[in-house]
């Protein structure tokens, strides 16, 4: 294989440039969207319960029954309603969306109980322990006593756990579909051809159209990080510059997987459906990002294996988060590395086939 | 590309029903006994019997709790105390310690809920002292309080928007790219006709995807539709008008497919997030809540659950359906009156 030129590189970077820059629409989405997602992220998802519509129906009416519905009433979790025993009138409430569960004071006070509307499982199953809670408040019988200690993020903060997952998916996202895509419209509009019929070298060509986007996913990626720290104190506890190498490793893998997409898609609304089904599905869902991989389901837990960045997600937490060192973050980081060398060859081979049918 | 349009919603149906359970499972704990007695042994095997939790280790070594959960190799880690056997029996309140990764804050709340009442439910049985208060629970709708039922209905909710306004909007969006919008141009079709003719495919493909993928959730997952098609229908038809409308918006604004297929990515995302399927409006701060307000989708994902899990019926429905409606006119009307034949 002769020499690369240098030259030649720079210049299709130089022309990938230039056409990003000149769609402004796409830069500004792709530079907006990151910052809102994190906003959104960070304000709105909030898994803690904050009021319960609770009905009360009181079939005691006695001192102790009234003892109970003073905790709810007392309390500001609840906004406690009257209701009737019947089954009929709790149907209707729950139909109108009126209340989220009944509690049923049993008359001899002995068994009561608590009826939820179960169409949200995660909420029904909270307000199922804080109604248990507070039945239970005041009762000095718990036999043991139990302290908690949390490590790394003492006040549960949720940004400490989706910043570092935002970054990936904002590096994946931009790394592998931009660059299918834009390998992809050449294609798809013939100027591919073109480009190979000049003394271009292939390689060239490629190292050329990826660079701009290495260059614009970090410094998109820095941003937010940027912004995570400073809107939601996330934490930097590991090496700056252990954290860009490997960041790099991981675009690197997602680049690879762009190019992929790109040896096999024909047209541009196929190089974007892939991109999003083989990128942007998974690292949302099965990557760890929201919720823990291990509680999935074995078969889903398998296909986590093959995604990226469920091993850059642990580099990044480890990093920020828990000041990880570089030693200890060597498998995920192998993984990646091995992932890269893969993704790259089966690329090479397939632009290779390619390019010999092309004559 | 046939292929794609119905290989992704099965796929995204299953994987999200799936993945996005927040049912605890398989926590790593790290368990330092020391005191090694037959109390501490059975408390041990509590957390064996579940399968909330995994026993990854029984040791002696302190230290070892912080090394693993810096590694990840655990997720939590349990100090029982010496003497604990004997306090217990004696009554004397023994004190258990609990450490946990909070990288994952969500988490870690949950497990700690659940270790705390296998303690409890373990620790009861040596008080004398029994609680006075019983409380059983029922759930109705969904007996097991599985996830899938509640989330299968928002997923397909979420689906019949990503296919409405994305293939819509990127499909005009290729005649402007390809210069055939300029051939049409030139013919005698007028604009309402040359939008119906684009649009109504992909309304009646969408209605065709929201069956689909909703009885393949229902077949995977095992949940039934509880209410009236004919009603989710009819309610579909009037949602899609606000997507197909958004579609259409968004494909006069792009130049060119990439950017058709941003715009409706950032609308979608901001929309799927603000609609209640992750995280239930209710629980978002009120500067946020009112925004959801304003998203169409909130609106359509309550109702596609409450018709699917509840029979949910129309006159309960009013205040969902009624801004579906106004905004299926008004979206619609807006972006057809901007859609011109020309380009600009």
């Amino acid at each position: 294989m002769q020499m690369l030129n240098k030259t030649r590189i720079l210049a299709i970077a130089k022309k990938e440039f230039f056409h990003i820059i000149h769609d402004p629409r796409s830069l500004i989405i792709v530079l907006i969207l990151p910052v809102l997602q994190l906003i959104m992220f960070g304000y709105a998802l909030n898994s803690e319960v904050s009021n319960i519509n609770l009905g009360i129906a009181d079939n005691s009416h006695s001192t102790q029954s009234y003892e109970i519905k003073k905790k709810f009433i007392g309390s500001d979790l609840y906004t406690v309603y009257d209701i009737s025993n019947q089954p009929e009138a709790i149907h209707q409430a729950f139909l109108q969306q009126k209340l989220n569960a009944v509690l049923l004071i049993d008359r001899d006070m002995k068994n009561h109980q608590l009826i939820l509307d179960g169409s949200d499982p995660n909420v029904s199953a909270y307000i199922k322990d804080y109604v248990l809670q507070t039945m239970q408040s005041g009762a000095e019988y718990l036999p043991v006593d139990v302290r908690t200690q949390m490590l790394y993020n003492p006040e549960l903060k949720s940004s400490y756990f989706f910043v570092p997952g935002l970054i990936a998916l904002i590096l994946i996202m931009i790394s592998a579909l931009l660059t299918s895509i834009s390998i992809t419209r050449e294609k798809e509009n013939g100027t591919l051809e073109q480009l190979l019929v000049s003394p271009l070298h292939p390689l060239e060509f490629i190292l050329g159209k990826i660079l701009p986007y290495i260059v614009i996913s970090m410094f998109i990626g820095l941003i937010i990080l940027f912004f995570g720290m400073l809107l939601f104190e996330v934490v930097f506890l590991g090496n700056f510059i252990v954290f860009v190498l490997l960041s790099l490793v991981y675009v690197c893998t997602a680049l690879s997987l762009g190019l992929m997409i790109s040896t096999v898609s024909k047209t541009q609304m196929q190089a974007m459906m892939l991109a999003l089904m083989i990128t942007m599905l998974p690292t949302v869902m099965l990557s760890g990002f929201i919720s823990p991989i291990s509680s999935m389901p074995k078969f889903l837990q398998l296909i986590s294996w093959i995604i990226p960045a469920k091993y850059y997600l642990k580099i990044t937490r480890g990093l920020m988060i828990k000041g990880n060192t570089f030693t200890e973050l060597l498998e995920p980081t192998f993984i990646l590395i091995a992932f890269t060398m893969l993704l790259i060859v089966i690329a090479w081979k397939k632009f290779d086939k390619q390019m010999k049918e092309l004559g | 590309m046939m292929k794609l349009i119905v290989i992704i919603p099965i796929v995204q149906t299953i994987l999200l029903g799936f993945a996005i359970s927040n049912e605890l499972r398989n926590q790593s704990l790290i368990i330092v006994d020391l005191d090694q007695s037959s109390q501490s042994r059975d408390l041990i095997n509590q957390f064996r019997h579940t399968d909330r939790f995994i026993v990854s280790e029984v040791t002696q070594d302190i230290n070892q709790i912080h090394k693993q959960i810096r590694i990840w190799k655990c997720n939590a880690g349990i100090i029982i105390p010496r003497n604990f056997g004997k306090d217990l029996v004696l009554e004397r309140k023994p004190q258990i310690e609990l450490v946990f990764d909070a990288v994952d804050g969500n988490t870690a709340g949950i497990a700690i809920q659940y270790i705390g009442r296998i303690i409890s439910d373990f620790a009861l049985e040596y008080s004398s002292v029994k609680p006075q208060i019983n409380m059983n629970d029922r759930s109705w709708y969904n007996a097991d309080m599985k996830p899938y039922q509640y989330m299968v209905p928002g997923i397909v909710a979420v689906l019949v928007t990503i296919i409405s306004m994305l293939f819509s909007s990127m499909a005009l969006v290729r005649e402007k790219e390809v210069g055939t919008l300029e051939q049409l141009m030139v013919t005698p079709i007028k604009k309402w006709e040359l939008l119906a003719g684009k649009l109504i495919p992909f309304l009646i493909l969408s209605l065709i995807e929201f069956y689909f993928a909703l009885f393949v959730g229902q077949f995977v997952f095992g949940i039934r539709m509880q209410g009236s098609y004919l009603l989710m229908s009819i309610l579909t038809t009037i949602y899609l008008f606000t997507t197909l409308g958004l579609g259409v918006s968004i494909s006069v604004i792009s130049q060119t497919q990439q950017q058709a297929m941003f715009f409706s990515w950032f609308f979608m995302l901001f929309m799927t997030l603000l609609s209640g399927l992750f995280m239930p409006v209710s629980n978002m701060p009120d500067s946020i809540r009112w925004i959801t307000y304003l998203n169409p989708m909130m609106y359509f994902v309550n109702i596609t659950r409450e018709v699917f899990q509840k029979g949910n019926q129309f006159a309960y429905l009013f205040r969902d359906i009624v801004p579906l409606f106004v905004y299926g006119i008004t979206v619609f009307t807006f972006s057809v009156l901007k859609f011109h034949k020309r380009i600009d």
